[in-house]
């Protein structure tokens, strides 16, 4: 295998014969308005006290959540095994829970997720049962039936990854910009919870989502390396010329919607850059790389785990960005276990359990431990029954929140019954949540900040719902 | 009337002296399509049919006229991928894996080098359309099985979609990945279904896609609402179809009898899936718009009706078509453009449904793609897409190298340009084909390009281009540093430009001539006023014997330009 890197041999080349060109470049200094700011915003607020965060971890692929969270006691378990068969984990392998609120049964987590167990019993997870994208409730006849009014293209992948994201039912003819629930919140709040603000409030670590898309508002992609502005380091009179021309508007709407983003780019990135290097460094341990032939769980480990430790760092400088309310998006691919479920799901959940245990230790470090709320999310459910090795789409399914405000070590919503005559089972066997992501996304909305009076803005469809809190956080 | 029209709209027509031409009518205004009339509109037409194109190419497509091209093109030999890894890996041995790298070093080799550059963009732009990834759990570094897929590109890229969509569905690749290898008939006693994996893909994606279309790509209305293509019950139909495939045992493998009971051997070979019965659902099923595939067939046959069933859907043509204007031309086809193209989809003028040679070349040869950039010049074009951004300038300046072994950062492309062939974080390719990113773009406007090209990408890609200017050419750093290095060729162009001796300055007019080469060679002839001066201004600010920082600089500000980062 070649080992040469461009990059690393460029340095090394630049080291060799062209050191006196290194170094001293303007967008490293953090400019000095930056620390007054800083200085400012730390006066007028004590450190955490007025400061929240949404993260929201993506399990792309849809997460087969009826085995994340698994009944323990007989008759349960009985009928959980009777319905999943050559999908059923071994009982007495489940990490044993002990809710002290919301459980009629026994329940038990998958084995692979040691670290999530102990946040539950700390009291720091909740569990939501049965949770799926929905307009309005619905019963198992009216889905029969077809008489339901439902989410486009439910079952559909990336149809479902935009329901769960935007909670827009929208029609293809529709030629609106579709917007994310995280992009409304920064429409609504970003200008005056963020008033000193030099950075988006929204930010991923996973590229470019519909959830964080807003109306008036864009969220910035950011590294997981280091933060680089536009470089030439042989020509280095070249670089402002290239901003120059950026500034130049072009009649093209396509050359103009790239020249923007790499505008927004370079000006971002000269912040974000100032700010990180002024980062206290986190002793918190994250997710190593993998080492060669290492367990795929490392490799999933370290994915999730390395956006999230830039989503702790860039909330380690939030004074420095001027940000008091940030909405970081991640996520982890490989969920669609079609095949060779019982191989694979337990290196995704090892994975996932180990970095977000990381995470929430960080908070801890930074001691925004009660101003940070994880919520995991993922486009929906799995068949209940086997496909011979792995489970097909689904639609209901169980989640995960977590943090110091949240109302921990309990289960959220109604474990569905598996039963042969339960009502939680359409006739095409896919399980009907009965908790919609509109009611979710408002309660950690409402947590966030946003005025009751502005959630059905935000949560579309939460109107057509009894309860538009679902109490799984603390006020 | 036509001359008005033409001086109204202050562009010069082709009046080449050539005899029979083929003319259409467009807008009003009168086009020739039997020859480009300059390097510009050469350059235009090859930045959407290759993976770039140097002065000579330009030339050439000018003297032989864009049909002669086209045929020339679909007469070229592929260059094929497995052929490439084997030789490079040293072996002949049709069932010996291939590490993944070797499929990385051919596919540049070949987009490079391959004089059958119209193969390998229709291939490229079909790998973005019937995707498998070696991302994912099922085809992590199978070179052998992701070389012979690209292969099945490469061969039906000219062929008829019906033959692509079968050599795709049971493709080891494919059947791994979208898990219809060794799928089984359901088994009720034991409440196991059939895997929904394949059936749900090639539908929403390889084929007809979630709503009902007109030819013209627009979704059908009824009562202002879409129509549904299939429901749950169709794809559990498919599902059932595609039951019973496993992989061919080749000669002197050592093979289970049963390979649904006992998985011994990798399916990555060359070789379709074949069927094995026992495993093969035999009952009635309900396909698409009430078609029923009657009991007790073999899985073969009722593949083959299945298959059928899919590629005479009307949704084809235009879902098909739009798709592969949208990779090679311009984001946002008027539905005109569409339909012209599905309509030659659907019939190739000799009767023929599914004719790929027949839809390319319509889509090239379209009103809307040769003139789009005077007929609708806010709204015409593509976002380039990553890799091509590099791939154009590379060939446009005659790239080189010494060995094929690509350095470490083009093994890993992807990581600056969040793009590499058969390396999709998923079935739903590095962008959608409806992805908008919203204003400035008008209401109902896509670029599906922009969802790849986040804020730190756009920067790393503009990085690596400068890496690639200043350190990436014959002579230059990093030439000496690595055999692996592509290069590119600035010899010619900083001979242009050399003063004469005892001469203070470029020779009159060579600074200019440099700038409106590189114009057509980058930018189709489309440079801004304001580009071109700002160019011009910091060419005069650098010594002129600085010959070679000075051509740097002109590719260094058109290819990292917004303007570049577009193909119109």
């Amino acid at each position: 295998m070649p080992t040469h890197s461009f990059l690393h041999s460029r340095r090394g080349f630049l080291r060799r014969s062209l050191a006196a060109l290194a170094g001293g470049s303007a967008f490293f200094t953090a400019p000095s308005s930056l620390s007054l700011l800083n200085a400012a915003w730390a006066q007028s607020a004590p450190a955490g006290s007025d400061f929240r965060a949404l993260v929201c971890v993506f399990l792309l692929g849809g997460n087969d959540g009826y085995n994340l969270v698994v009944p323990r006691s007989a008759t349960e378990y009985a009928t959980y095994a009777n319905r999943r068969r050559g999908l059923t984990l071994p009982r007495e392998a489940l990490l044993p829970i002990s809710p002290v609120e919301g459980a009629d049964f026994a329940l038990g987590l998958h084995p692979a997720l040691a670290g999530l167990q102990g946040l539950f019993e700390g009291g720091k997870l909740a569990l939501l049962a049965n949770v799926g994208a929905l307009l309005e409730p619905v019963s198992r006849q009216q889905y029969d039936q077809r008489t339901a009014r439902l989410p486009p293209q439910l079952f559909s992948h990336n149809d479902q990854q935009a329901f769960w994201q935007s909670l827009e039912a929208r029609s293809p003819v529709d030629t609106t910009p579709a917007s994310g629930w995280g992009g409304r919140i920064a429409d609504l709040m970003h200008s005056a919870s963020n008033p000193d603000a030099t950075l988006a409030m929204n930010l991923s670590l996973a590229g470019s989502n519909p959830f964080q898309t807003g109306r008036s508002t864009d969220a910035l992609s950011v590294d997981l390396g280091a933060i680089r502005s536009i470089e030439a380091d042989l020509d280095p009179g070249a670089v402002g010329e290239v901003e120059a021309q950026l500034a130049q508007a072009h009649p093209n709407l396509l050359v103009e919607s790239y020249r923007r983003r790499l505008l927004g780019a370079v000006e971002d990135y000269r912040v974000l850059a100032a700010a990180l290097a002024g980062a206290a460094p986190l002793s918190t341990a994250f997710p190593e790389p993998p080492a060669a032939g290492a367990p795929a769980a490392d490799r999933f480990a370290f994915a999730l785990g390395s956006q999230l430790r830039r989503a702790a760092e860039l909330i380690s400088v939030r004074q420095a960005l001027g940000l008091r309310r940030q909405i970081f998006f991640c996520s982890l691919g490989g969920f669609d276990t079609h095949d060779a479920q019982m191989a694979d799901q337990p290196q995704l959940l090892a994975g996932l359990s180990r970095a977000v245990s990381a995470f929430h230790a960080a908070t801890v470090e930074l001691g925004v431990e009660s101003n940070v709320t994880t919520f995991a999310a993922t486009e929906f459910g799995r068949s209940l029954t086997s496909n011979g090795d792995g489970s097909d789409h689904g639609w209901g399914n169980h989640l995960f929140v977590l943090g110091g405000a949240v109302r921990g070590r309990r289960v959220f919503g109604a474990m569905p019954d598996l039963s042969p005559s339960s009502q939680d089972i359409a006739g095409d066997g896919n399980l009907i949540p009965r908790i919609s992501v509109d009611q979710y996304g408002a309660t950690l909305g409402r947590w966030f900040g946003v005025p009751d009076g502005s959630l059905g803005l935000l949560f579309p469809n939460l109107g057509a719902f009894d309860r538009r809190d679902l109490g799984f956080m603390s006020a | 009337m036509i001359l008005r029209a033409i001086a109204a709209l202050g562009f010069a027509l082709p009046l080449a002296a050539s005899g029979a031409t083929d003319t259409i009518f467009a807008d009003g205004f009168e086009i020739r399509l039997d020859a480009p009339p300059n390097r510009a509109e050469a350059s235009r037409f090859l930045a959407q049919s290759t993976f770039g194109a140097s002065e000579a190419d330009l030339d050439a497509l000018v003297a032989s006229g864009y049909r002669t091209w086209l045929d020339r093109q679909m007469q070229e030999p592929p260059n094929y991928m497995l052929p490439h890894m084997r030789h490079a890996e040293g072996t002949a041995d049709p069932l010996r894996p291939l590490p993944f790298w070797r499929f990385c070093v051919a596919w540049f080799v070949n987009v490079l080098g391959g004089e059958d550059q119209l193969r390998q963009r229709v291939a490229f732009a079909l790998s973005e359309i019937l995707v498998v990834s070696e991302r994912g759990n099922a085809l992590g570094n199978d070179g052998l099985a992701l070389g012979a897929y690209y292969d099945i590109l490469l061969r039906n890229a000219f062929g008829n979609y019906r033959q692509l969509l079968e050599d795709v569905t049971l493709s080891p690749a494919m059947g791994r990945y979208l898990s219809m290898y060794r799928n089984r008939k359901p088994d009720p006693a034991n409440n196991i279904q059939a895997d929904e994996n394949y059936a749900r893909e090639v539908m929403q994606l390889f084929s007809i896609g979630l709503v009902k279309l007109n030819r013209d790509g627009t979704p059908v209305l009824v009562g202002g609402r879409t129509v549904p293509t299939y429901d749950g019950d169709v794809v559990r139909g498919f599902a059932r179809v595609f039951t019973g495939w496993a992989c061919h045992c080749g000669q002197g493998q050592q093979c289970p009898e049963d390979p649904f009971q006992q998985e011994n051997f990798t399916c990555s070979t060359e070789h379709a899936m074949v069927p094995f019965e026992p495993y093969h659902d035999r009952g009635e099923k309900r396909l698409l718009d009430g078609a029923v595939l009657p009991a007790g067939r073999d899985a073969r046959p009722e593949l083959d009706a299945a298959l059928e069933l899919l590629f005479r859907h009307p949704n084809v043509a235009p879902f098909v078509s739009r798709q592969l204007i949208q990779r090679l031309v311009t984001s946002n086809p008027s539905p005109a453009y569409v339909d012209r193209v599905a309509t030659v989809f659907e019939d190739n003028g000799s009767g023929v449904r599914g004719d790929l040679g027949a839809t390319v070349r319509a889509i090239l040869l379209d009103p809307e793609a040769r003139s789009g950039h005077r007929t609708a010049p806010a709204t015409f074009g593509k976002v380039r897409e990553p890799l091509l951004r590099l791939t154009q300038l590379w060939r446009a300046f005659e790239v080189t190298w010494k060995d094929d072994m690509l350095m470490y950062d083009d093994l890993n492309i992807q990581d600056r340009y969040n793009q590499a062939a058969l390396q999709s974080p998923s079935v739903f390719n590095f962008f959608a084909p409806d992805h908008t990113p919203g204003p400035p773009l008008a209401a109902g406007m896509v670029a599906p390009e922009m969802q790849a090209i986040s804020a730190n990408v756009a920067i790393h890609m503009t990085n690596d281009l400068s890496g690639r200017i200043y350190w990436g050419w014959l002579g230059g750093p990093m030439d000496a540093l690595d055999p692996g290095a592509r290069v590119i060729d600035l010899a010619r162009w900083e001979q242009l430009i050399r003063p004469v001796p005892g001469a203070a300055e470029a020779p009159p007019g060579t600074l200019d001539a440099l700038l409106d080469r590189c114009n057509d060679l980058l930018l189709g002839g489309q440079m801004s006023g304001s580009l071109r001066q700002r160019i011009r201004s910091r060419l005069l600010s650098i010594p002129p014997a600085e010959t070679l920082l000075r051509v740097q600089n002109v590719l260094y500000l058109i290819t990292t330009s917004a303007e570049y980062a577009v193909q119109r």
